[in-house]
This record gives C-alpha cells, structure tokens and sequence, in this order.
C-alpha cells in the first residue's frame, strides 16, 4: 500500500541522525569571524575572572605601604612589585582589584539577562500564548512599571537598604526582564498562529504542554540574542550606579567603580588606574556585542 | 448504518472588534460560517469546496472547537461534539484529527520526527512507555512510506512531499475514525499531488476512515471525494454525490468554479465557455441579502434579493431559487 | 532576428552550502509578439531565469551564457541599463502585487510616476494615460479608481493594477512570473482572460512562468518544460500536449487533477524534485524516470526532432516500446 517509489529516494538520504537547527546554527556561528573574536574574548575575561586571583600577589583589600601616599610616583605597573596594573591611592593591587571587579560586573551582567530570561519567557510566553483580557491585563502591568524611572527607584532602593549586592542584583533583575517579556510576548504572538500549534490545539495537547514544548523552543533563538545583548546593558547599569558611588561596598568593587576611581584620580598622571579597568569593562562589552551579533546572524540567517 | 458525523446547522460568528473601541462597544458580528448542514458516513469522503473567504477551514474548525460554533454536530454515538465540555471533548479529538495546507509549517521545527509524530499518543496514551510509542511510530511512518531510520531526524531536511507524510503520520497515529484535511496538497508540486492523494486513499480504505477534505477549487476533489459541497460566503451553494456534482452542477456558482479550472489539453482549453463572475466577493461583514452570491449572478432576478434559497432535502440540494444547467446568457 | 535570445544560460547562487546551480544550459528564443510558456515545478529554476534575463537576480546568484535582447547584450549591462530597459521594453508581473506596489502611494501616483520618468509626459497627461490603461484592464470606474490606495483594491483587482502599469510603457516583451497562483481560481480565469486580450491588441511578446498546465494550454503558442535547472522538451502547445515524448513531460500531464474527463486519473510520480544543492548525476529526471538507464548518468543534449520541438532525452517515450 505504500509507494515504494518514495522509499527508494528516502533510502538516498542517509538514515543517520538528523542535523537540528541548532547544529546549523551552531556552523554558521563558528563561521562567522567577529563572533568568534568575540567568543575569544569573552572566554578570556571570563579566566581572567575566575582564575586571575590565583596570578595576584596581593589581595584585593592588602595596602602596599611602601606605594601609599606616592601612587603617582611608585604606584604604576610593575613586575619587580607584584602590582602588575599598578595600585590605587591608598596602595591596593589594582590587578587582585580588577579582577575582584570583572568578577561582580559579569556576575550583575549574566544573573541579571538570567533573571530577565526565566521571568520575561514565562510572563511573556504565557500573557501571548493565552492572548485576549489576560494578555491586555499582564501587558498593562509590564507598560506601567516601564514607565515608573527605573533609575531612580534602584538609587532610592539603595539609599534606604544600604549599598549591598542583593540590593543590586535584586534592582537589576526587577528592571530587566519587562522588555525581555514584551519581545518574547510578541514572538510567542506570530508563533501562536502557526499551523504547528494549531496541530498540538487540534490534538488536544494541553496549553501548559503546548507553551513548554511547541512555544519556548522556538523562542529560545531570540531569548538567546537578547540575552547576550542584554549582558553588556545590566553591567552598564550597574556601572552607572556605582559612578555614582551607590553600587557595591568597599572592599568589593566592580569595573564601574574602579573606572569611577581611576577618573577621580586621571588628574595625578596615574592613567594606570582608569586604564586596565577601563580596558577590561571594554573588553567585556565588546564580546558579548560581537557574540550577540553572530548569534543573532546564526539563528536567524534570513534576517541579515 | 447510522452517519459517523452528522452536522445540522452550524454557524460560526467571530465578534471583530476594532483597535480604539472601548469595552463597551457592541462588537461587531462575521457569519464567517451560516447554517451548514450535513451527514458523513463512516469510511466516506466529503470534499468542501469554495474559494478564499467561503469559511472552508472554518468550519472544519469549528467542528474540532478550536473556534467557538453554534448548531448540532453529532458523533456515531449520539454525543453532541458542540455541547461537551473541553476536558469531555478531549476524548473525541483523538478520533478527528487533522492534516494542514502548508506541511513544513505544520510541523514544529525543533522537534524530530518521532517526537511529532509521537505527540498524540504522549497525549491520549500516557500509559504507553516510551519504547512502545517508538514501534508504533515507527510503524505508522512505514505506513505513509517513510523510512523508520528517519524517526530522529527533523522536519526541514525533508521535502514538501514528505513532510505532508509526516503530518499524516502525526494524524493518523491514533487510528482516529475521522481525518479532516485542509487543502493537503495544494502547496505542493503537481506531481507530488498525486501521490498523497493515493496515499490518503489507500489509508482510507484500509483504516475505515472517514474524511473531510477541503479544496479551493474542483480539482483535486473529484479524484478523492465521495460527495461534494460547495460553499460560498460562508452558505453551503450545491451538495450532491460526485458523479452528478460534475456531470450536471445545477447551481451558477458550482457551474462558474467548474468552469475555471483550467483544462492540461490545448484543443479543449481553447474552446471551453468560462462563466466569467462579475465584480468582486462582497464583504462577510456586509453580505447580500437573500441569496449571498445574487451579486455576481447573470441568472439573478429581483426576488433573489429577498428570499435566501432552500437547499431542499434529498441527496442533491441547490440552494437557487433558478438552479439548473448553464444558460447561454451567462457564458462569454 | 528572435527578439530574445537565450544560449547557454547558466545560473548558480553560493550558499552556505556551495554553489548551487539553479539553471544549467538553458537556451532558448522569443520572436516578436510570440507566447511562451515556461513549465516548471518547484526548483526547476523558472523564476531565476527570468530574473536572470531581467537582471533581477538575487545578490549571491551569478548568471553566464548570453542574453541578447533585440540583438543588444544584456548580460552583464549595468544596473542603470537594465532599469531604462525594464522601464521602456520589458516588464515584468510577480506573483504577489503587493510586494511590487508601495503601500504609501495613491495608485495614480504610483502609474504616473513611471511616464513622467520614462515618457517625459506632465503630471496630467501621464494620470489621462494611466486611467486609459486602467480601463484597458477592466477595472470599473478607473477615473475613481485611480485615487485609491494598493490595499483598498481586492487581490484580482491589484493585478490588474499590476499588468497596467506593466504595459504603461507599451514594452516589447512582458514577463509574467506565476501572476494568477496567488489567486482564486475564478479570478484566475478573469486575469488569464485578460492576459491573452491584452496579448492580442498590444502585440507584446509574452512569457508566462507557471506550474500550472492547464494555464499554460490556454494561452502560450509554445511551451519549454524544466526541470532541475534544464530544459526538458520544448515545443509548440499543440503536438506537445497531445503528444509529450519526454518522460517528464508525459508524467506532469498524467499527475494533473482534470475536471473535464469523467474517468481521468491522477498518476503520481514516484520520487520527490531533486534537491538542487546536490542534483543526481546526468538527466535530473532519471531517479523518477521509469524508463532511465546508464546511459542517461550523462546529461542528455536538447535535440531537435519533429518540427520546431526539441527534447533532452536519451529514452524518449515514443520509442520505448509500452
């Protein structure tokens, strides 16, 4: 009962198994050379981060009293010292300081665009998939609290509960996954219509069921690409507000607040303290650009 | 033998509101499907025929209640498929299942062969483990020709053609009683056609199914339906089995379709009569009163402004008020 | 002197994937005021041809051989070239009008626009011209019409539109790319009625792209059948519908869902297109083709046969005994 004749050119096709379109994307990914620069330097922040401390001769709170008081004089990189980017005012190892600070801006950057993943999916997924009074209603709500001055409400956050970094993370979270839930809601609108769902629909698959495996994985792509974009926008949040002087506590720092330090102090001639933490946060912003890009190109090659 | 699907009346309004309205705007009412009647027996095929904006998907999903219908539609069994709760009517959707216009489209591209074909049975079989939904995926997809070593394989490697088997497959899996197919092969090339029209017949015959099968124009029906309806407007136009439907269409609408397919034979093209429709279709928001199609009619009178047609009952209905075989005026 | 002039077109795009040849080989000839019907299923390479001819490819296509328009090159022409020339002798109708009409302007605005550009015509003899074409496709009320917006027209009515503005400039020759596919099949009967009207009093030289048979055998005097990017049998309409000798050919007739035949069959043809970023060896037909051989692992030349057909084929139908 089967024609036959299609089985012969099925048999053409290798019976192996079958290449998604993550794999594809993937190749196209590795091909693209500005991603992949990006990649490269990403992955070196990121050791740098994680295992620089081990290369530090000092800590990141130790004074150099032999640098204190003359950083302009004494305080600039040096091998012989162990302060390989120099020292600050009071004689603290810029390079413990920098990779202390790398650690805190990546850690506001990547839980804050994972925050805004989990949350702006959920929320968006669901008020685009369920559609009519409950999608107005949650949309509603998403445009109300974008139009409250987020920044000024994380300063007023950290004002009344104290500089801390679960102030921080919290105040960066709460902010960035409304515009994260109004792009995966307007994804999940145009997927809603296509035939696929309506397939699972007509089956009888139920809605839980049809948004975690029909809806989300098709928005993974764009998820992905935000969030990557979305990185380098909370660490610049979290930059701006420790410029300020609100962000994290001293000893802890982060790249703002040392780029914020090194800038007080550019007047000194010590160009070191602006420099290497100027460079990394560069650096960093840089890589998740390029990565975003690619991605973006990978996934969605039509959109080029 | 008592109809597997027997369907009296169903009406499908769609309330249009409009950006800018405020809650308490009377929203405005789309007949997109008016009083459409039918009986459909067990192993039978129903083509339903009309052109873009005559309610064809429509109905057929208004009978699965994937959009909110009115009438009576009632299965073998007396239920009445339009009166059941949604958790009461998931029994039934695993006996009426579809098959979609756009193959690639219908399947989700991140999910492998298996997986979609094996949807319906995660859904209506929980019970079965995972190794026994694999052998009978397996087996439907040897059933629709397709090569089980595919199973892990995803959606865009393959072709048109073999997607639309795919979507059987995923139809076909939990044996249902009833396949409605919405214009399964029009997106594909014409030499493909033919083989999911074979295909879907062959499944017919050895699985007693019963089919609705939507086309938007006369041609392919002729080669799979047992009785067709033609719709216009959202109004059934002419029902009768297929050999009188294309030997002796009674209705002008019927008999303009006819006339515009066109004809693979140069010699019989060239002297075909094309009943030419005047204007445009009326808007479904506004449509003509009486007979919905008077509007683009040669053979319209004045009272067909203000009687709407009776179909009549028996196996060929013709819902005009002056039906029967073309007339000279209206051809050229 | 033919008024078109394929030899030897070739067009291959690079994709992530390699090259990929669209079109191989392909010559064919247009006369003057002639009809010709180009057949094809998905992947047959119809539409880049024409784009090709019309230099509308896309960016990673790359097109070789010669196209001679009225005995001029064209080829190659810049891209300032190849616009006079769409503008004042060739035109072109695509399948979807709305991807071809701006949204934002009034239709008059839109048809006066290319006299005053091409026709050196003032605003108000260039809007006269445009409602005389207007009506010249049948669209009631034109002097009306003519002030409204692409959307405000039904999706028979905006081709119409299209073919207007297509003929504007009176061109010599008028492709039109699938113009009814995307349309019901009674509108399509209006419009292919209309296309052969038209034909017929402005004399253009006409080619009409199409999957659709039955189309075909209503308007084009001759027909080229592709598939795979080459040319399958080409002829004029009559002996090649009544008698196809290719195999292909012969299968697309049989697959064709007829109305007019009482006990006429669809007959599939096993198999599915080839996939034209890695086609079978020699004839693209052979893995579908009943009668193929070794022989046919080398792609057979286009040879003449009968009167005015040709067909690349080393197994025709005809001399295979049934």
């Amino acid at each position: 009962m089967v024609s036959t004749a299609e089985q012969t050119t099925a048999t053409d096709v290798a019976p192996k198994k079958g290449r998604s379109l993550w794999a594809d994307a993937r190749r196209r990914f590795l091909r693209n050379k500005a991603a992949m620069l990006g990649l490269a330097i990403l992955v070196f922040v990121a050791l740098f981060a994680v295992f620089g401390g081990l290369l530090a001769q000092w800590s990141n709170e130790e004074l150099d009293y032999n640098v204190m008081g003359q950083a302009a004089q004494l305080g600039g990189p040096s091998l012989e010292n162990g302060h390989y980017f120099g020292t600050d005012d009071l004689g603290r190892d810029l390079f413990a300081r920098t990779v202390q600070g790398t650690q805190i801006s990546l850690a506001v950057g990547v839980i804050g665009a994972l925050i805004a993943c989990v949350v702006g999916t959920v929320y968006g997924a669901t008020a685009g998939y369920l559609g009519g009074r409950i999608d107005s209603v949650m949309m509603r709500l998403v445009d109300i609290f974008m139009a409250v001055p987020y920044m000024f409400v994380l300063i007023l956050l950290l004002v009344m509960y104290g500089r801390s970094i679960t102030i921080l993370f919290i105040g960066v979270g709460l902010i960035s996954w409304m515009e994260m839930a109004r792009i995966v809601r307007g994804q999940t609108l145009s997927l809603k219509g296509r035939d696929f769902v309506e397939a699972a629909q007509a089956t009888g698959v139920s809605t839980p069921v049809i948004i975690a495996r029909h809806i989300v994985p098709n928005l993974l792509g764009v998820i992905a690409v935000y969030a990557t974009l979305l990185v380098p926008l909370m660490i610049l949040t979290e930059s701006f507000i420790s410029f300020l002087g609100l962000g994290v506590q001293e000893p802890m720092t982060s790249l703002g607040a040392l780029i914020s330090e090194g800038a007080g102090t550019i007047a000194y001639g010590t160009t070191w303290q602006l420099g290497f933490p100027l460079l990394f946060f560069v650096l960093t912003l840089f890589g998740f650009f390029f990565v975003g890009d690619g991605l973006r190109d990978a996934l969605d090659p039509k959109d080029r | 033998m008592s109809p597997l699907l027997s369907v009296r009346d169903l009406c499908v309004t769609f309330r249009i509101t409009r950006g800018g309205d405020m809650p308490w705007t009377a929203p405005r009412l789309l007949r997109a499907v008016n009083g459409v009647s039918f009986d459909l027996e067990p192993g039978q095929t129903l083509g339903v025929v009309g052109e873009s904006g005559c309610g064809k998907s429509t109905l057929a999903r208004g009978l699965i209640r994937m959009v909110p219908s009115t009438g009576r539609a009632l299965w073998q069994d007396g239920t009445d498929l339009l009166a059941l709760s949604s958790r009461q009517m998931l029994r039934y959707r695993s006996r009426i299942q579809m098959v979609f216009q756009d193959p690639l489209a219908s399947l989700n591209p991140r999910m492998t062969l298996g997986q979609i074909i094996g949807e319906p049975l995660r859904t209506h079989r929980p019970d079965l483990s995972g190794a026994e939904r694999r052998t009978r995926v397996a087996g439907m997809m040897e059933r629709v020709g397709l090569l089980p070593q595919m199973i892990s394989r995803y959606p865009h490697e393959f072709s048109g053609g073999q997607c639309q088997r795919i979507g059987i497959a995923r139809a076909l899996v939990m044996e249902p009683k009833l396949l409605i197919c919405d214009e399964p092969v029009s997106a594909l090339d014409v030499s493909i056609q033919a083989q999911v029209v074979d295909l879907l017949k062959d499944l017919q015959r050895d699985m007693g199914l019963a089919m609705i099968f939507i086309a938007h124009d006369l041609s392919v029906v002729k080669h799979i339906a047992d009785e067709v309806m033609v719709l216009y407007l959202g109004r059934v136009m002419e029902k009768a089995p297929k050999a009188r439907l294309y030997a002796d269409p009674q209705h002008p609408y019927t008999q303009a379709l006819l006339s515009a397919v066109p004809i693979p034979d140069p010699v019989a093209e060239r002297a075909k009569k094309i009943i030419a429709l005047e204007g445009d279709l009326p808007s479904p928001m506004s449509p003509p009163s009486g007979c919905v199609f008077r509007t683009r009619c040669r053979r319209g009178k004045p009272d067909c402004a203000e009687t709407v047609p009776d179909p009549g009952t028996g196996p060929h209905r013709t819902a005009c008020l002056y039906p029967g075989p073309v007339r000279e005026v209206e051809t050229g | 002197m033919a008024l078109l002039e394929i030899t030897d077109l070739s067009v291959t795009f690079d994709t992530d994937d390699g090259p990929v040849h669209a079109v191989s080989n392909l010559s064919l000839s247009v006369e003057k005021g002639e009809t010709l019907g180009i057949v094809g299923e998905s992947g047959s390479g119809k539409s880049q041809t024409a784009f090709a001819l019309l230099g509308l490819l896309a960016r990673n296509g790359r097109a070789s051989g010669s196209v001679r328009f009225d005995g001029q090159e064209i080829l190659g022409a810049t891209t300032k070239e190849m616009n006079r020339l769409r503008a004042d002798r060739m035109a072109i109708v695509f399948q979807d009008p709305m991807t071809s009409l701006n949204p934002y302007m009034r239709i008059s605005d839109q048809m006066a626009e290319v006299l005053t550009l091409h026709r050196g015509m003032g605003k108000r003899e260039a809007v006269s011209e445009a409602v005389r074409m207007l009506d010249a496709v049948r669209i009631p009320s034109a002097r009306d019409r003519i002030r409204l917006y692409p959307h405000e027209f039904s999706g028979g009515m905006r081709q119409r539109v299209m073919i207007a503005m297509a003929l504007l400039c009176q061109p010599d020759l008028l492709v039109a790319d699938e113009p009814t596919t995307a349309l019901d099949v009674t509108v399509q009967a209006q419009i292919m009625d209309l296309l052969d009207d038209l034909q017929k009093e402005f004399g253009m030289a006409t080619i009409l792209i199409t999957h659709d048979l039955g189309v075909v055998a209503g308007f084009c005097e001759r027909v080229v059948v592709l598939y795979g990017g080459r040319v399958m049998e080409e002829g004029p309409t009559d002996p090649l519908f009544a008698r196809p000798t290719h195999p292909y050919t012969r299968g697309l007739l049989a697959a064709v869902p007829r109305v007019d035949d009482a006990d006429a069959k669809m007959r599939a043809i096993p198999g599915a297109p080839p996939d034209m970023a890695d086609p079978p060896p020699g004839c693209p037909f052979r893995p579908r083709c009943d009668f193929a051989g070794d022989d046919c692992l080398r792609m057979p030349p286009l040879e003449p046969f009968d009167r005015n057909r040709a067909r690349a084929c080393r197994r025709p139908v005809a001399e295979v005994a049934p």
